[in-house]
């Protein structure tokens, strides 16, 4: 079979991609880029545009001039129209449509009482905008031919993100999130696995029914039902309904979850665990995180932690319906505990361990760091430490300071001219966000701060190649989700889903409100 | 009652369908011929959504069990309609096609010179099933023979 | 019933496993990860 088709699309995107990537390098679109506000941007444009273009123009060249043989070459060369393709969608909405919309949404004013314009209420940034892109695209214009083989990469961005999201943790944060994660999920995976069962009971749904919605509702969406679906034998229908709710639930949420979260003033951390415990389906919760919080990826790292620990629950969820189903109908196949834990443990997970493992050692950034950032004071240079005058204006307001601690760490400042401890720093934040010294003290404060705190630039550059990783999945798998799949939504499964669903968030909204704190 | 030597039948194991088969059934004479066609909707292709974290072998698994549980109940159907049409000694021919109900069976009205095409009617309100039909207006629109659509079983 | 579109992986992914495909996405992670390693000063 042949895959690669004579199209001059690659040939024709790579060519955009160079032409936009060299037209940014040269100046010639500041003024545009000036405009939309990602002049921040152009760096990454250019190394984007450029490898995607070099990339899309000698694959198109390939494909158009030379005579495609069946084999691995043809088939893999016959991915990159796709991918180019997911890859342009992604790129116009991050660069161009979101910032525009930004634009046209602020030039609106505020709406009513909120003091926010339109897209921050709905979150229409540009994860949002590109999986509804995707969206779009698949149900109102098609995928065109040559781009459908490339379009099955989407999953491998995804998975790719995953385990580079592994270089962000330290040891602490993955401990604390862990524990955190397998508690929650434990407790609402059985309770909603449980609440299916209890009304799907009551309302004398077949056991076939409650077993494929429970495994949607309880754990990974569409994935638990698509692993649990053979499981207990269920019927064509109900697998339709309850994918169809599933995907239903899992999109809107994406829109619902953000804003809520940004009107309750929630952090990362406790958003983050919100989505990944409330949000029935797992692509959505990667969405909702990056809509969350489109800038940084603290959000993104906490939901896939829940994510992650979902998946691993995963294999336990069909075990125990296996064996619940097998109790209940005589026809049912029994099954093989450990074949069953082998064919769904996802490997993925190991190297996001493996990856983890390797940021451990210290090799992306001192071990020492926490969300990206390390303390360091040894090579402070004599520009950055407080000078006579910075030191005079200090010591004329020492007396306002109360709090012993909060003296100490400042007669040490001043001492030394520059803070002396992790402790000392965070000591003397604090300070600065009680707003007790006047603004030119905190000034000075804040100055020392920075000549303190460091950014590691390995772990910046992995956050930016894991947003494009994150980005690039999810406008592929918008491309996978479809009206006509969407619109089986009904029957008893819409019924009993919206409930389960509607209590699951609610539930853990109130948990995470009551019990998460947002430092972790 | 008129009759009819080839009728093109429409449907798919549904209450409504099965009011159809009745009735395209009476409207046959021995010897004549029901070409019954049968679409498996293609919103099936969709169904895996967005799954990522699933292992192919997984997904493999599913897709067949899909296959085959849509396969039964086709293949039910069908033996039904054989029995049937086998006592009143009508020719039976069935046609399984994955595609969009409407688009099929106007691609198969036109493939051989048929007196008439018999559906069902869509099911009214209330009643559970997959959302996937006819488009009645584009049947009326695109078909050059006679229809007949079987009103719902009450 | 329908024909197969693709003679191997599945309208999902273009791997014939997911273990393959799991590997391939540990594969460009690392390389990645030695990419930064490399030219990105800590």
């Amino acid at each position: 079979m042949i895959y690669s088709q004579k199209t001059p699309a690659t040939l024709i995107l790579g060519i955009v991609f160079a032409a936009y990537g060299w037209a940014v390098k040269q100046g010639l679109l500041d003024g545009m880029l000036a405009y939309l506000g990602q002049t921040k941007n152009a760096d990454e444009m250019v190394a984007i545009a450029l490898t995607a273009g070099i990339v899309g123009i000698i694959a198109g060249i390939v494909q158009l001039f030379a005579t495609a043989r069946e084999g691995n070459f043809d088939y893999y060369l016959s991915t990159i129209a796709g991918a180019l393709f997911i890859l342009l969608v992604a790129a116009v909405v991050k660069w161009q449509f979101a910032p525009l919309v930004a634009i046209l949404s602020k030039a609106m004013g505020t709406v009513g009482g909120t003091g926010k314009p339109i897209h921050k209420l709905l979150g229409l940034n540009y994860v949002v905008l590109g999986i509804l892109s995707g969206i779009i695209i698949v149900n109102y214009f098609k995928i065109p031919s040559w781009a459908e083989n490339g379009v099955r990469l989407s999953r491998l961005g995804l998975k790719t993100g995953v385990i580079l999201l592994g270089a962000l943790y330290s040891i602490a944060e993955l401990a604390k999130l862990g524990q955190l994660s397998v508690v929650m999920i434990g407790f609402f995976v059985l309770g909603s696995v449980g609440m299916v069962l209890f009304i799907g009971a009551r309302r004398h749904i077949p056991n076939s029914m409650g077993g494929v919605l429970s495994a949607g509702m309880g754990v990974c969406g569409v994935s638990a039902t698509v692993a649990a679906a053979p499981v207990v034998q269920a019927k064509s229908t109900e697998i339709a309904y309850t994918i169809g709710t599933i995907l239903l639930w899992g999109v809107l949420m994406m829109f619902i979850f953000p804003p809520l979260g940004h009107a309750l003033g929630m952090g990362p951390v406790q958003f983050g665990a919100w989505a990944g415990t409330g949000i029935l389906n797992s692509a959505q919760v990667a969405g909702a995180a990056l809509a969350f919080q489109p800038d940084g990826i603290e959000t993104l790292k906490v939901a896939e932690i829940f994510n992650i620990t979902r998946v691993l629950f995963l294999p336990i969820i069909v075990l125990w319906l296996a064996v619940w189903y097998v109790k209940r109908e005589s026809g049912a196949q029994t099954v093989n505990v450990g074949k069953v834990i082998v064919g769904k443990f996802p490997v993925f997970v190991l190297g996001f361990i493996l990856v983890f493992a390797l940021s451990s050692t210290g090799i992306f950034a001192p071990a020492n760091h926490y969300k990206g950032k390390y303390f360091d004071n040894s090579n402070v240079s004599a520009k950055k430490m407080l000078s006579d005058g910075d030191v005079a204006t200090l010591q004329a307001q020492v007396d306002k300071v109360q709090r012993e601690d909060r003296t100490a760490a400042l007669s040490r400042l001043m001492e030394n001219r520059k803070v002396m401890s992790i402790d000392d720093d965070d000591t003397l934040r604090g300070l600065v966000n009680a707003k007790v010294l006047d603004k030119g003290a905190n000034k000075i404060l804040k100055k020392a701060h920075k000549a303190v705190r460091h950014t590691a630039k390995r772990v910046k550059k992995f956050r930016q190649l894991i947003v494009w990783f994150f980005a690039f999945g999810l406008v592929g798998l918008g491309m996978q989700i479809t009206f006509a799949s969407i619109k089986q939504a009904g029957g008893q499964p819409l019924f009993i889903g919206t409930i389960v669903g509607a209590t699951k968030a609610v539930g853990a909204l109130i948990v995470i409100l009551l019990f998460v704190q947002e430092t972790i | 009652m008129q009759t009819y030597e080839r009728i093109l039948l429409a449907s798919h194991g549904t209450q409504g369908a099965r009011a159809a088969d009745t009735a395209a059934m009476s409207l046959c004479t021995s010897g004549a011929a029901i070409d019954h066609l049968e679409v498996v909707p293609d919103l099936w292709k969709g169904m895996m959504g967005d799954d990522w974290l699933n292992n192919a072998s997984t997904r493999d698994i599913f897709g067949s069990y899909v296959e085959s549980e849509l396969g039964r109940e086709v293949q039910q159907h069908i033996k039904k309609l054989e029995n049937e049409s086998a006592k009143k000694a009508i020719r039976y021919h069935p046609i399984v096609v994955l595609g969009k109900p409407t688009e099929s069976l106007l691609e198969q009205a036109t493939k051989h010179k048929y007196d008439l095409v018999v559906i069902g009617s869509p099911r009214p309100r209330g009643e559970t099933g997959l959302r996937s039909r006819m488009h009645l207006d584009t049947l009326a629109r695109g078909l050059s023979i006679p229809i007949l659509i079987v009103p719902y079983p009450q | 019933m329908a024909e197969p579109k693709y003679d191997r992986g599945s309208a999902l992914s273009i791997f014939k496993s997911d273990r393959a495909e799991d590997f391939v996405a540990l594969l460009i992670a690392l390389v990645l990860v030695a990419v930064v390693v490399m030219f990105i000063p800590k």
